[in-house]
């Protein structure tokens, strides 16, 4: 390192040396005023710091973690009861959906509901064949029903129309306050809740 | 004694000593202090935070408070436990109210619901003998009950008249299959 220009500046007498070395000395003390003030802004901030850790630590006191686990457990119950009375089925809403649109001269002796696969396995019989299709087209024309699967039938001895088929249905009708009633065209059918229905053999 | 300062040297000195203390000692003081100033800010923030959400709480049970039947009516629905005497009992009672007799009551396995709930399922299968208004009343009456039971699937059969038996069978066997919800 070159000094040879300090030795030379030191020998003469140059102006502007005097201002640069005061200069510098309110620099360094400017420095360690800088360091004290941060010294002290840092110890006030570690203690700032310290009653921040404090109060968070007095905020949940053991009553209020008892209020909180309460409410949770609350929450929990209200979350869970909410999704099972969306999801509960109201199956009798497919019995009374029947009863709106059976037929008179039709009856059912087997009846197999499952509201899990949305599913109804029927076997009757009908008075007629003329019944049974008059019976069919009312269960193709039913918003609740999707669609009639195997239908078979056959004539009995008595000269009825035996039959058994599997509805597909539209699970809407388990969440329904009330089923819809088939728009027109069923006026002469009787409810087989009734009493006359039942003297008969359906159901 | 005269003495001199060599001001030359000693502004060099000073500039180095200067330049030392501002970057090995002032400045990390600063970086310091900003880091507790940030780190402060997030802790009032958390300080904050707590304090309102601890408020919200109480506020929350307070006003859950206000609704206790409505609450003992989803523990009644959702029990903590499955007690299968008191649900047995239930549908007997209920079979007798409805005029449909309970002949046979079976309780398979319960299952979590789903992978996110503790609750659990159990099924029943249940086997009845009585008329289709009797079994109307008594799946009405399971819809209705305090306790969520979910008619999963039922069937019937009615042998019809032949030529050996004139007469339409009024009560029947009927089997159905439900599902109540504890934790």
């Amino acid at each position: 390192m070159d000094l040879s220009i300090l030795y030379q500046l030191k020998n003469k007498k140059v102006w502007w040396l005097d201002t640069v070395f005061y200069f510098f000395i309110a620099l360094l003390l400017a420095t360690i005023f800088c360091f004290l003030i941060f010294y002290f802004k840092i110890s006030l901030q570690e203690k700032t710091m310290k009653d921040l850790d404090e109060k968070i630590a007095s905020i949940g006191t053991a009553q209020q973690k008892e209020l909180e686990k309460q409410v949770a457990v609350y929450q929990r119950k209200i979350d869970n009861f909410a999704t099972l009375l969306t999801n509960h089925k109201i199956p009798t809403n497919v019995l009374r959906l029947f009863e709106e649109i059976t037929l008179p001269n039709v009856w059912f002796n087997t009846f197999s509901l499952s509201s899990q696969a949305a599913s109804i396995q029927l076997a009757g019989e009908a008075e007629s064949t003329t019944a049974l299709t008059r019976q069919v087209s009312i269960f193709d024309g039913s918003v609740f029903i999707k669609e009639i699967i195997g239908l078979s039938s056959e004539t009995a001895e008595t000269g009825r129309i035996k039959f058994s088929l599997t509805l597909a249905i539209n699970p809407d009708i388990f969440f329904q306050a009330t089923p819809e009633v088939l728009p027109g065209g069923i006026i002469d059918t009787t409810s087989p809740s009734t009493s006359a229905a039942f003297n008969n053999y359906i159901f | 004694m005269n003495l001199r300062i060599n001001k030359p040297i000693s502004t060099a000195v000073l500039l180095i000593v200067v330049l030392v203390l501002a970057f090995y000692v002032v400045l990390p003081k600063y970086q310091q202090f900003q880091g507790l100033l940030t780190e402060i800010g997030k802790k009032e923030a958390e300080f904050q935070g707590k304090n309102a959400y601890f408020i919200e709480v109480t506020s929350a049970y307070r006003e859950l408070m206000l609704y206790q039947d409505a609450l003992k009516k989803i523990d009644t629905a959702l029990p903590d436990k499955l007690s299968i005497a008191p649900l047995v009992d239930f549908l007997y009672q209920k079979g007798l109210e409805s005029g449909i007799i309970v002949r046979r009551i079976s309780v398979s396995k319960s299952s979590s619901v789903g992978v996110d709930t503790n609750v659990k399922e159990a099924s029943l299968n249940i086997e009845l003998f009585g008329s289709y208004p009797a079994l109307v009343r008594f799946l009405a009456s399971l819809e209705k009950s305090s306790r969520i039971i979910e008619g999963d699937n039922f069937s019937f059969s009615v042998t019809p008249p032949s030529s050996t038996s004139f007469m339409t069978e009024l009560t029947y066997p009927i089997s159905l299959s439900i599902k109540v919800y504890s934790y």
